[in-house]
């Protein structure tokens, strides 16, 4: 190919455009530059009158505020003429105004008639070029008048229009200098640039040998140099390629794959290398290249012409495509091959270049190795067992069977075990088995098998782990897991049903022993631990006997081994009674128990159980109550005698009395009758006490000293013994308002009590205090106020801490030979006198018992003495009722001696009826004395109610030998008129009736 | 003064009235003017003032100009002209436009007017006789303040002109400013300026010394109105003006501007003006 030379026309050439490029530039800039004069000037016109106004503005305000307001004329004049009039002055005018509108004065070329208007900007002030302006006078904010004035703006416009016109001279000349320079310039640069264009066009004709020799040292000559520089490269360059396109084609045909290149537009075959030739059959390229796409595919699907076009569209849109594919030869051989199709551009073309491999050998291999891998996940997906294998440093899932993604619910392939298999875990699990898989020296270590509940799904499995060599040579866990759950839960229940039962056993408040066939201890509850002093652990696997010491309570024998007796008879049996089970410490339990065999669901004896429990307080309960019922039986005994004791003892002591009334006795025989009178008073105390260890019962009371209730009480018990008692009091200790006989009973209950604290003898301190509390003393009093203290303090033996809260309850007692009634009876006495006790003690240092009684009302005790004197004067019908005859006899002597009338009753019912026959006769009877009890009749109590539903004023006297009932406490309450106790002397009957009838 | 004089300044005046309406205020619409005798400068006056000023608007419903003069003459030929609606003047320029051009009395203020004579602290000068041979200033040689000095001096056997030089200020704020600059040994000046003067400038005040203090001898200001307004106005201009000072800003109006009050005016205050009406009738004076 030879190119003809070419002229260019001067329009097109380089100095040509040079040039205009050149002017065009020049003329742009000179343009913008005049421009920005031209703004800038006329910016500077604007600033400058802004300026100038600014400037002007404060001094007209202050030369004229002033004056206009006090409408100074002259001076507002000769200011505004000043200004104005000075040759300098751009001030055209100022006008002067008050705050009326009115014109003060004016000076310059300023029109009342033909006033311009104020100027906004100087755009508007160009029109007369005056920049007219408006200025308000203010002093202090206040407006007192306004100032017009005009700045001339001639000077400005003018200075503007000579910077335009010297700037558009200066414009013009510098472009007819700049297009004479470039037109000399340009011929100058340009004038070797066609030697360039020959060198040029010789190499695009193949002559790389072609030199060029332009003079000088500029950029066009070093330009010359360079092309002949490139000229030499592009010589050997193409040299270079020369050989490469022979080295490419000997590459091309020799590959073992074949190559095929298609046009991407028609996908039809443009080239093949002579290996695709030798793959598909055909004896030349050419054939090959004219053979339809069709023909060189399986023809089966996918295989297929449009399975290879779509995938050759792809390919050819910029996604290379890779894929086995079934292809067909020439002669209709079918083989697979590997394909790659990618896009490539060769030269200025894009094209679509196919590589094929023949991989008929490598599909077969695979399909072997397909079938041996089906095989093997056959199997281990079928396993009820999740199977996986995981890296032992990086804990990666190696592999996992489809249980193990059954269970969960995913592939966990390629993730780390314990993130994937377990939950909660910052790092490997604590649990993890990989350290005990491998030996000391790095092999893998014997199967592990191990239980574990998994964190996630939280079911039990039975793993198997062990170290295994992976595919890759590395060693990894393996772990076959089996769900146990279930076996797990089982196996729990089971653990469960013998822990209950464990625990029902050890809760049971018998003992229970449970032994094998041989004897030997198997199980041995709380209560039989406690009893026997052997723990479960100690006891388990001894023998029997070992444990289970028992012996009869009485004779100390050794009793049968129960098991023994089971274990041989096969039945149930029960110990004899008197058992003693001694503990293994030595102490001793009277038990009950009886045994049984344990036999298994065939019936079989498997061994024995013992049960049995604790009777030493069972017994001593029974023990206490017999004593009780005893007790009470001496009671109900003792209260009877003291009756018809006191029946005895009032015909006695009347008779006595009546003795000594009589006239002329000689002193013997009243010596003698007063000391039989005596005894019968003793007599009467002891009577006394005997119904208040039987019932207890109301306190009668009396105003009395205290004082001489205790030292008499406690004189009584200590008589003729090694402890003595020393007392305290003050002189005017308060009296109190008791029943000596049971206040006497309660102090030698307490006395009785130190000494037994004493045995060894001692002394016994005994105090009364008055204490007058604005707050009870005590918790158990009713309230503030007067009482009398009573100590009963011993250094004894003291009392166990542990049981003083017990003292007070009956038949409590540390004593074999007490009741365990005295204190709490005392306790009882107290509190009926609405009183206190208590009791303070520390073992090994003595006891003191504290008594609060209330101080009486009354400041003396009731006189007592003989008051046969004082006897009434009146002559008076008293009724005697009472079964026993010898004291309607002895009662009736006593009253005729004392000059009234008696008149005798059996029981109620005669008594009501003498009394309304008496009554309805006329015959008034003043006075009765009943007796309260009468055995099988009416008794005093009911038969007073019905005489004084008769006669509501009726007198009425209950007498009993139960001086503790409660009817002779509060006789009041039943409308009687007084009591009095059997028995009783005429002294008394004399009270009775001084009392009812004065 | 003589009493053929008096009838000619009142016809010359009524004349002037009656043939310069244009003049008057009134005959501006709604807006009326108050002319302000010339006591202190611009500036302060408009500072002082402007309350009082709305007030009076308040009371007559107007909106109100005020005004001063370039000095004493000028300002009562004003006043004689009606270039004014109202006046707050200095007693006797009020005496005499109320006996010669027949100006309505309002209210008076409650300060009285006195003077002060002031020298440098550092002149050397303690009594009036020391002033012997000095230059005084002060605000108009008409004003009472300067009579009231010129009192004291010649009782101290001092004449004016012959034995002190007097200098005129136009206003009294400019004598204390003299003073204090050193132009005047001495200057006379209203007590009701100098008592504030330490609010106005603190560091003249303290290098200023009083040498005499004249004893108050009338009001300072007078509040009146031209003939021509109504009785009804004037009454209710005074009401309005008596009741000031029980206002907030009336309260601050009089302790700025030490006025004190307003109190009616009687006769009996206007007769004790009239010794010092006759400088404002005498023709000027060569300093």
């Amino acid at each position: 190919m030879t190119n003809k030379p070419r002229s260019v026309p001067w329009y097109h050439s380089l100095r040509f455009r040079l040039v205009t490029a050149a002017i065009t530039i020049e003329l742009i800039m000179l343009s913008v530059l005049l421009a920005n004069s031209f703004n800038l000037l006329d910016e500077a016109v604007k600033s400058q009158t802004q300026a100038r106004l600014e400037a002007l503005s404060p001094l007209l305000d202050a030369a004229l505020a002033g004056r206009v307001f006090q409408r100074d004329h002259s001076e507002v004049k000769a200011i505004i003429n000043r200004l104005t009039s000075s040759e300098r002055s751009d001030i055209r005018y100022i006008a002067v105004f008050d705050s009326f509108g009115k014109l003060l004065a004016m000076a310059g070329d300023f029109y009342p008639n033909s006033q311009a208007e104020e100027d906004l900007s100087v755009t508007t002030a160009l029109t007369d070029l005056t920049y007219d302006a408006r200025l308000p006078l203010t002093i202090v904010g206040n407006q007192v008048g306004t100032v017009h004035f005009g700045i001339s703006l001639i000077p400005m416009v003018a200075t503007q229009k000579q910077v335009i016109k010297d700037g558009m001279f200066i414009a013009a000349v510098e472009i007819l200098l700049s297009l004479l320079l470039l037109v000399s310039g340009g011929y100058l640069i340009t004038r070797h640039i066609r030697s360039l264009t020959e060198g040029a066009r010789r190499i695009a004709q193949g002559d790389y040998g072609a030199q060029l020799h332009i003079p000088g040292r500029d950029e066009i000559s070093m330009l010359a140099d360079d092309f002949n520089t490139m000229t030499a490269a592009i010589k050997t360059h193409v040299t270079n390629l020369e050989a490469s396109e022979s080295r490419f084609q000997t590459i091309y045909n020799a590959v073992n794959e074949a190559i095929l290149i298609y046009d991407i537009t028609t996908c039809n075959l443009l080239d093949v290398n002579q290996r695709m030739c030798d793959m598909y059959g055909y004896p030349t390229r050419e054939e090959a290249i004219l053979s339809e796409i069709g023909s060189r595919c399986a023809g089966i699907p996918p295989y297929s012409r449009e399975e290879a076009l779509t995938k050759m569209r792809a390919a050819a849109a910029g996604a290379p495509q890779i894929f086995d594919w079934h292809a067909r030869t020439r002669d209709g051989h079918l083989f697979w091959v590997e394909i790659s199709l990618r896009l490539a551009r060769i030269g200025n073309d894009d094209r679509l270049i196919s590589v094929i491999r023949d991989i008929s050998e490598r599909k077969k291999t695979e399909e072997e190795k397909n079938s041996a891998i089906a095989r093997f996940q056959t199997l281990v997906n079928s396993l009820d067992a999740m199977v996986y294998v995981a890296d032992m440093k990086t804990y990666e899932i190696l592999f996992i069977n489809q249980f193990g993604r059954d269970i969960f619910k995913k592939d966990v392939t390629g993730q780390v075990c314990w993130q994937a298999l377990q939950t909660g875990q910052n790092g490997p699990c604590p649990f993890c088995t990989n350290n005990r898989l491998i030996d000391s020296n790095g092999r893998p270590a014997e199967t592990l098998i191990w239980e574990f509940q998994n964190t996630i799904t939280k079911e039990w499995y039975e793993c198997r782990d062990q170290a295994i060599q992976w595919i890759d040579g590395r060693l990894v866990r393996m772990e076959i897991a089996i769900n146990v759950t279930a076996r797990k839960a089982a196996d729990e229940a089971l653990a469960a049903e013998k822990e209950r039962l464990a625990v029902t056993l050890r809760s049971i408040g018998d003992g229970v022993i449970t032994t094998d066939t041989q004897g030997r201890i198997v199980l041995i509850n709380s209560a039989a631990e406690r009893l026997t002093g052997w723990s479960q652990q100690e006891a388990q696997g001894r023998p029997l006997s070992d444990i289970f010491v028992i012996v009869n309570e009485k004779t100390r024998q050794p009793c049968e081994n129960p098991a023994k007796k089971v274990l041989a008879s096969g039945k149930v049996v029960e110990l004899a009674n008197h058992t003693t089970l001694i503990t293994r410490d030595g102490r001793e339990y009277k038990i009950a128990d009886s045994g049984a065999p344990i036999l298994d669901r065939n019936g079989h004896t498997i061994g024995v159980v013992l049960v049995f429990q604790d009777i030493t307080d069972k017994q001593r309960m029974e023990e206490k109550m017999m004593k009780v019922e005893k007790l009470e039986s001496v009671g109900v005994l003792a209260g009877g005698i003291a009756h018809d004791f006191n029946n005895i003892l009032t015909a006695i002591v009347g008779n006595i009395n009546m003795a000594l009334l009589t006239p002329g006795l000689d002193e013997i025989t009243r010596k003698r009758l007063t000391e039989a009178e005596k005894a019968s008073i003793r007599a009467k105390d002891l009577t006394q006490q005997l119904l208040t260890f039987s019932k207890g019962g109301e306190p009668i009371r009396k105003t009395a000293p205290i004082v001489d209730v205790i030292r008499d009480s406690a004189n009584f018990v200590l008589h003729g013994s090694n402890v003595s008692c020393h007392f305290s009091q003050p002189d005017d200790l308060w009296l109190v308002d008791i029943d000596r006989g049971q206040i006497s009973q309660v102090i030698q209950n307490l006395i009785i009590n130190a000494k037994h604290a004493l045995p060894d003898g001692g002394n016994i301190e005994v105090g009364c205090k008055n204490i007058e509390a604005a707050t009870p003393p005590d918790k158990a009093l009713p309230g503030p106020g007067r009482y009398v203290r009573i100590t009963i303090s011993d250094n004894g033996v003291g009392i166990p801490g542990h049981l003083l809260e017990k003292i007070f309850d009956p038949y409590f007692t540390t004593k074999e030979e007490g009741s365990g009634l005295g204190l709490a009876i005392s306790h009882a006495i107290i509190n009926k006198h609405d009183g206190s006790i208590s009791v303070r003690s520390r073992q090994g240092e003595g006891t003191t018992f504290t008594i609060y009684l209330p101080a009486s009302t009354s400041e003396q005790q009731p006189e007592e003495g003989t008051k046969a004197m004082a006897v009434t004067r009146r002559k008076a019908r008293v009724m005697i009722m009472d079964d026993e005859e010898m004291i309607r006899e002895i009662t009736g002597a006593m009253l005729a001696m004392l000059d009234h009338e008696a008149l005798v009753a059996r029981d109620g019912r005669e008594a009501i009826e003498l009394y309304q026959k008496e009554s309805a006769a006329g015959r008034p009877i003043d006075l009765l004395i009943m007796d309260l009890t009468i055995p099988g009749g009416m008794g005093g109590k009911e038969a007073a109610q019905e005489i004084l539903a008769i006669n509501p004023a009726a007198k009425i006297v209950v007498a009993s030998g139960y001086s503790n009932d409660p009817v002779m406490a509060h006789y009041q309450e039943y409308g009687l008129a007084a009591t009095i106790s059997k028995p009783f002397q005429i002294d008394d009957l004399i009270d009775v009736l001084n009392q009812t009838l004065s | 003064m003589n009493r053929s004089l008096q009838h000619a300044l009142r016809v010359i005046a009524a004349i002037l009235i009656l043939f310069s309406p244009s003049l008057s205020a009134a005959a501006k619409g709604d807006t009326l003017v108050l002319g302000v005798f010339p006591y202190l400068s611009a500036s302060q006056m408009m500072e002082q003032l402007s309350p009082l000023v709305k007030r009076m608007e308040e009371a007559l419903g107007k909106k109100i100009t005020m005004v001063s003069a370039p000095d004493f003459l000028s300002y009562v030929e004003r006043t004689a002209r009606g270039e004014y609606d109202l006046v707050l003047t200095a007693p006797h320029t009020g005496r005499l436009a109320e006996t010669r051009d027949g100006w309505q009395l309002v209210v008076q203020s409650g300060q009285k007017t006195a003077t002060v004579l002031l020298v440098r602290k550092d002149s050397g000068l303690h009594r009036i006789s020391d002033l012997r041979g000095r230059t005084m200033a002060v605000g108009n040689r008409r004003s009472v303040t300067y009579l009231l000095a010129e009192e004291a001096l010649i009782q101290q056997g001092l004449s004016p002109g012959k034995d002190f030089n007097i200098v005129e200020t136009a206003t009294f704020s400019n004598v204390v400013q003299s003073v204090f600059l050193g132009e005047v040994d001495a200057g006379a000046t209203p007590t009701l300026l100098w008592d504030t003067w330490q609010y106005v400038n603190h560091e003249q005040h303290d290098q200023l010394r009083e040498i005499f203090r004249a004893k108050p001898a009338a009001p300072s200001f007078l509040v009146m109105v031209n003939p021509e307004m109504s009785r009804e106005v004037i009454n209710r201009l005074a009401a309005s003006l008596l009741s000031y000072h029980e206002t907030p800003e009336g309260k601050a109006f009089f302790r700025k501007s030490q006025f004190e009050s307003f109190l009616p005016l009687d006769e009996a205050t206007m007769k004790g003006i009239d010794p010092y009406v006759h400088v404002l009738l005498e023709p000027a004076k060569t300093p």
